[in-house]
């Protein structure tokens, strides 16, 4: 039986599901006092979010458990804390090509280490939300700002698909998206790669040499294609980073008396606090 | 009496002997008296000033004391016009600035206000180079509407961001420079290169770890680097002819 509210309710979840025009706003960020990681509003279905309060609940869900209910494998910086940043309203479309040269000095300059977007859908039975599942694609900021500078070929940006192969189905987005180790390596590669760059050499090798197991693990977990080689890139890249921090440090008057001296400079995460390798 | 007469007796004689004579001398002055050139007829201005006889100058007086409260009276207006002109600049500029301000503006309607903003010459110089000073969108916006005003007024652009560049009460922080310095050799400020030079010398000593009374803030080494670097593309775009 088809009435006005039942049309009315179709037309509502059809504009929900509808791709809504990019939008990038001015996110609040840690600024100089920390690093950012930001949460941007994914594309959803009906299926997934009945309708955008429920996703921005289930998004300020997400953010909470992130910056504050698990704790992150990355080496934590002296000079701020990474903070997870719930952008609402933000909506970047899935290729992300408003991330130009422009806006990406913009949030490495403020910076954030990860733009974080993507769709989410699930499937409902009885009106119970199960088997949620999300495309995610994580730019790496300080990554893609030195692909601007013309340091690095790599693009930065990684695509991954939710729930990961194995692991039990979920109808909870948080749960989905909070669970995985993935987002702890390339926070710590971000991490990492912006305090070597910013002369925290010590930081960066740390994270550097932790964010390659970590990536290690995504890269074996994936069974092929653009994303494998993608994190494969970003494995290789990381260390080599990791490589030229601890050359970096070894030529500075700061770490000649430090724990650094000690590492190898072929293979510069044998030996480090942070370990790494796959 | 008698001497007398001899004595013009012998005045008329010499006289009488002169030669020419006096008859013939007289004739000759009359002849060349009435072939003299007749003077030049008086202009309309000197008839004028003949007419007025003494009234001249008090006309002459009321003459210019009228075109003095003329010129005055324009100036006066003109000026006036001028101040009413950028208070309405200003009215219309503040709806922009807020549209850059808002929490939830986006970076389409940040860039569209600085747009707009540049659109109104040199009294959007100030305002934008004051956005230029935040960080995020509003301050990339701000640099963008910058290079977009040097289009239409080079001079006024590259004289207030080099004076701002020399500034040293820490007005900008380093990422306002790293804009300031962009936005320099984008906009082809020639004039500015011996003032980025000495820039270049002071970031030197900055990164050397001298004192860095350059910024409001702080920067890290890699934001020095990036001043660095971005001087150094400046004064190469400044150097092409």
């Amino acid at each position: 039986m088809t009435g006005p509210r039942t049309i009315a309710l179709a037309g509502a979840c059809w504009m929900f599901a509808l791709p809504a025009a990019a939008t990038i706003l001015n996110c609040r960020t840690a600024g100089q006092d920390g690093y950012t990681v930001i949460l941007s509003e994914p594309d959803a279905t009906p299926a997934a979010f009945k309708d955008a309060p429920e996703m921005r609940r289930a998004m300020n869900a997400l953010q909470f458990v992130l910056d504050q209910g698990r704790d992150g494998q990355w080496l934590q910086p002296s000079n701020g804390a990474v903070n997870f940043v719930f952008c609402e309203g933000q909506r970047p479309v899935l290729d992300g090509r408003e991330f130009d040269k422009t806006l990406v000095e913009t949030l490495y300059n403020q910076s954030v280490l990860i733009e974080m977007w993507g769709s989410v859908d699930a499937e409902v039975a009885g009106g119970v939300r199960s088997r949620a599942s999300a495309q995610i694609n994580f730019l790496l900021v300080p990554v893609r700002f030195a692909a601007n500078q013309r340091e690095t070929a790599l693009g930065g940006l990684l695509r991954l698909t939710y729930p990961e192969a194995g692991a039990p189905p979920t109808g909870d987005f948080v749960e989905l998206l909070a669970r995985p180790q993935d987002l702890d390596g390339f926070v710590a590669a971000a991490l990492g790669y912006k305090a070597l760059r910013e002369g925290s050499f010590d930081l960066a090798l740390g994270n550097l040499c932790r964010s390659a197991g970590l990536i290690a693990r995504v890269e074996a977990r994936l069974t092929g294609g653009r994303a494998k080689a993608e994190a494969a890139a970003l494995r290789q890249f990381v260390v080599e980073a990791a490589g030229r921090a601890l050359a970096a440090a070894k030529g500075d008057h700061r770490f000649q008396h430090g724990p650094l001296m000690l590492l190898d400079a072929a293979d510069p995460c044998r030996g480090s606090a942070a370990g790494g390798g796959p | 009496m008698g001497e007398i007469r001899d004595r013009l007796d012998h005045i008329e004689s010499e006289l009488g002997q002169l030669k020419p004579s006096l008859t013939e001398r007289l004739a000759r002055l009359e002849a060349a008296a009435a072939a003299a050139p007749k003077p030049p007829p008086k202009g309309r201005g000197a008839r004028l000033l003949a007419w007025m006889g003494a009234e001249a100058p008090k006309f002459l007086a009321a003459v210019v004391l009228l075109v003095v409260t003329y010129w005055i009276k324009d100036s006066v207006d003109l000026a006036i016009k001028k101040q009413q002109l950028q208070l309405a600049y200003s009215k219309e500029m503040q709806t922009h600035l807020e549209h850059m301000a808002a929490a939830n503006a986006d970076r389409d309607t940040i860039e569209r206000s600085a747009m707009l903003l540049a659109a109104y010459g040199e009294p959007a110089i100030i305002p934008l180079l004051n956005e230029a000073r935040n960080d995020g969108l509003r301050g990339a916006a701000a640099e963008s509407g910058l290079r977009f005003l040097a289009l239409t007024d080079p001079e006024a652009v590259c004289r207030v961001l080099t004076r701002a560049l020399q500034n040293r009460s820490r007005l900008f922080g380093w990422q306002g420079h790293l804009r300031i310095v962009r936005s320099l050799g984008d906009s082809g400020c020639s004039g500015a290169r011996p003032v980025l030079e000495r820039y270049r010398d002071a970031l030197r000593a900055a990164a050397a770890g001298g004192a860095a009374d350059l910024f409001a803030d702080e920067p890290k080494a890699d934001g020095l680097q990036q001043l660095q670097q971005e001087v150094e593309r400046s004064l190469q775009r400044l150097a092409r002819p």
